[in-house]
């Protein structure tokens, strides 16, 4: 026969004393008396009582306070996620506290530290690929994390994300089904950021198995701006022979490459096709709207919530969530002049 | 009532509020786990003591954390991140860390927020705007905390501040489409409360119209919250009515942005049949076809003016409380003359 679960109150009275010291005799032992403190354990381990979830946070000394920290907060890019992040730790009372390492992942690695100095119970990443003395750090202080954007290929980490290569491999594909043959890419900076290589090396795979030639000078790397993604575009009309198509790497690179060709009154996509990655808001307003990979935001935000707080909860750890995305196909890609005649 | 003190202790509070240490902690940690009625207690005895939990937060609050707190209401709008960032470069330039804490346009929360940055130590702390809950203006002189509030001017001289004078931006900006010849108008603000932004932005336009002797009436004044789909809800509930306006100013670019998708979407043409602006000029608003009029904000310089602000003063420097950064009317392709005044004067 089970019996109902020991309440506070349970011990509390076996132990002849009030609900608050038992509280305080479990949470913070050093405020009672020795007496007191004894009295109460053997209590709860008699009834079986197990602290209730303010009871445990106030023993384990949890601050309810999570931490994200993004690559920058220079765009939208992580916005939308991290709302959503926010909103769902919000419902189970959790703050969401932000840093940003700007594309350093030595800087990570301080920015890290401070967040967990300052008190922090959990801690959501950006991507695949951290610095090893991140995940010691981590595991030295007993932090759980999750990675986001980006799936872990070593099992090791707990992560939400999708497949960057694989998502890149179907743009590249798509424009080869559509007659493209001359194809450009404007791509983020690799260098610490596996989502922009992993982005690369799908184009790159697909194209190979097309057996089409993918010119390193048709590869340009690019700090994720407007303005960079318009220098880019503006490198690639000045080529002897122009491509076709350009990929690019995210949305604000296209926007600001769209913009160029505007600029130059290069027709998109009659003259060249531009495509994006992300599909944040501004994406589908711009005229042509832009063809690109939608990335379910909100729905990676709300995940990363969910799987923190199943590791807040004593969860299992390392998990991978892989969340589906979508090519959207709108304005800025056509078959390439020479085909569409 | 009780004079606030400088370092009250957990058991202050207990005893003020009448409870035990553990429920006061339980208040603070849990406010969902107590009864309302203990919880008010507790909340008002923290407020009248100006107490900040933690013995040790409070212990390593006393020395430099080189951490830098700022509470914005939200990432999901370009120019706080534009704004945002320029602060935490500066602040990395100079040794500190910034975190950063969403507030979501909720006072309550952002009281919640902030108290909680202060709890876990930080050396100094940026705000957003002028309007904040009492208690948030009580906890940061309690704590001698150094701060700076960003985008706004403080009319009291009460708070040091870097910001702008969104009410003389939102006069230029009325007083462009008027000299083009608009009579009239309409408006899809920001959510006014707990924004003085969003306020002052509406006051201006007001001013500038009553000046001319120009009313904005109730079925053409909407308040949203800032998103592209606000403006194109907006965009259409406006031009829904019998007589639509010829000029809708919008509370920024990116209800101004939703508000000329919207048109595109109803074949309304703009400029011909009808202006539209924003305000902030977002790097986006240069770029759309045509480009927006809206009035340019220099919102990096504010960012690392509010950081060298904040460096200097926690460096014992003397700094200016005020510094008004000039705001500067971009005038480009989505306004022109009314269809009704290009008419009157090809008659004439």
């Amino acid at each position: 026969m089970t019996k109902p679960a020991a309440k506070l109150i349970d011990v509390a009275r076996l132990a002849g004393v009030c609900n608050a010291t038992v509280s305080r005799a479990l949470s913070r032992p050093a405020s009672v008396s020795a007496a007191t403190q004894k009295r109460v354990v053997a209590a709860a381990l008699q009834l079986g009582y197990v602290p209730d979830g303010a009871a445990r946070a106030l023993r384990a000394q949890r601050t309810l306070t999570v931490g994200a920290i993004l690559p920058t907060l220079d765009n939208l890019l992580y916005a939308k996620a991290t709302h959503a992040l926010q909103k769902a730790l919000d419902e189970s009372g959790y703050m969401l506290l932000l840093a940003c390492h700007d594309f350093d992942l030595a800087n990570e690695v301080k920015v890290t530290r401070s967040l967990i100095e300052r008190g922090v119970d959990g801690v959501v990443l950006i991507g695949a690929e951290h610095a090893d003395e991140l995940f010691a750090l981590l595991a030295d202080c007993g932090i759980p994390y999750v990675l986001t954007w980006a799936l872990d290929t070593s099992g090791r980490h707990p992560c939400v994300g999708f497949d960057n290569r694989i998502a890149a491999t179907r743009v590249a594909n798509y424009l080869v089904d559509i007659g493209h043959r001359e194809i450009a890419m404007i791509s983020g900076v690799t260098a610490g950021n596996d989502r922009a290589r992993e982005r690369l090396a799908g184009v790159r795979e697909a194209l190979a198995a097309r057996g089409i030639e993918f010119l390193p000078q048709r590869v340009i790397e690019a700090p994720y701006t407007l303005a960079a993604g318009r220098a880019a575009m503006h490198g690639l009309l000045a080529a002897a022979v122009r491509p076709t198509a350009v990929i690019c790497a995210n949305d604000v690179l296209a926007m600001g490459a769209v913009t160029e060709c505007h600029a130059q009154k290069v027709a998109v996509p009659e003259a060249v096709s531009v495509t994006g990655f992300d599909d944040i808001e501004a994406a589908s307003i711009l005229v042509p709207a832009l063809t690109t990979v939608r990335v379910p935001m909100r729905e990676l935000g709300y995940a990363a919530a969910q799987q923190m707080l199943v590791r807040l909860d004593g969860g299992p750890g390392a998990r991978v969530t892989e969340l589906a995305v979508d090519l959207i196909v709108r304005g800025t890609t056509a078959p390439p002049r020479a085909i569409a005649r | 009532m009780k004079s606030p003190r400088k370092n009250a202790k957990l058991s202050d509070v207990a005893r003020l509020a009448n409870v035990s240490t553990a429920t006061v902690s339980r208040a603070l940690m849990l406010p969902h786990k107590v009864k309302p009625c203990t919880l008010t207690r507790v909340q008002d005895a923290v407020r009248s003591l100006g107490y900040v939990a933690h013995g040790a937060a409070r212990a390593l609050a006393s020395r430099r954390t080189h951490t830098i707190g700022a509470v914005i209401p939200t990432l999901d709008n370009a120019i706080f991140a534009n704004t945002t960032h320029a602060l935490q470069k500066s602040f990395d330039a100079a040794g500190y860390t910034l975190l950063l804490a969403c507030h979501e346009f909720d006072a309550a929360v952002e009281v919640r927020l902030t108290r909680a940055l202060i709890e876990r130590g930080i050396d100094g702390l940026v705000l957003l705007g002028t309007s904040h809950d009492p208690q948030l203006y009580a906890m940061i002189a309690q704590r001698h905390m150094p701060y700076v509030l960003t985008w706004a001017l403080d009319e009291s001289g009460a708070h040091p501040c870097v910001g702008f004078n969104n009410r003389a931006a939102a006069l230029q900006l009325t007083n462009h489409l008027l000299d083009l010849g608009h009579r009239e108008f309409a408006m899809i603000s920001g959510v006014t409360a707990n924004n003085e932004r969003a306020r002052d932005r509406l006051h201006g336009v007001r001013e500038a119209l009553a000046a001319r002797g120009i009313k904005l009436s109730a079925e053409r004044m909407i308040e949203k919250h800032y998103s592209l789909a606000s403006g194109r809800e907006g965009l259409r509930t406006l031009m829904a009515n019998a007589r639509p306006p010829t000029a809708v100013m919008c509370g920024n670019d990116v209800l101004a942005i939703g508000a000329i998708a919207e048109c595109n979407t109803l074949g309304i043409s703009v400029p011909q049949q009808v202006s539209i602006t924003g305000f902030d000029d977002m790097e986006i608003a240069s770029l759309l076809s045509p480009g927006l009029t809206t009035v340019h904000f220099p919102t990096t310089e504010l960012g690392q003016l509010a950081a060298a602000h904040l460096l200097s003063r926690l460096a014992g420097e003397h700094v200016a409380r005020q510094h008004e950064l000039p705001v500067e009317l971009k005038v480009r392709g989505t306004t022109a003359p009314p269809v009704r005044a290009q008419l009157r004067r090809a008659q004439r």
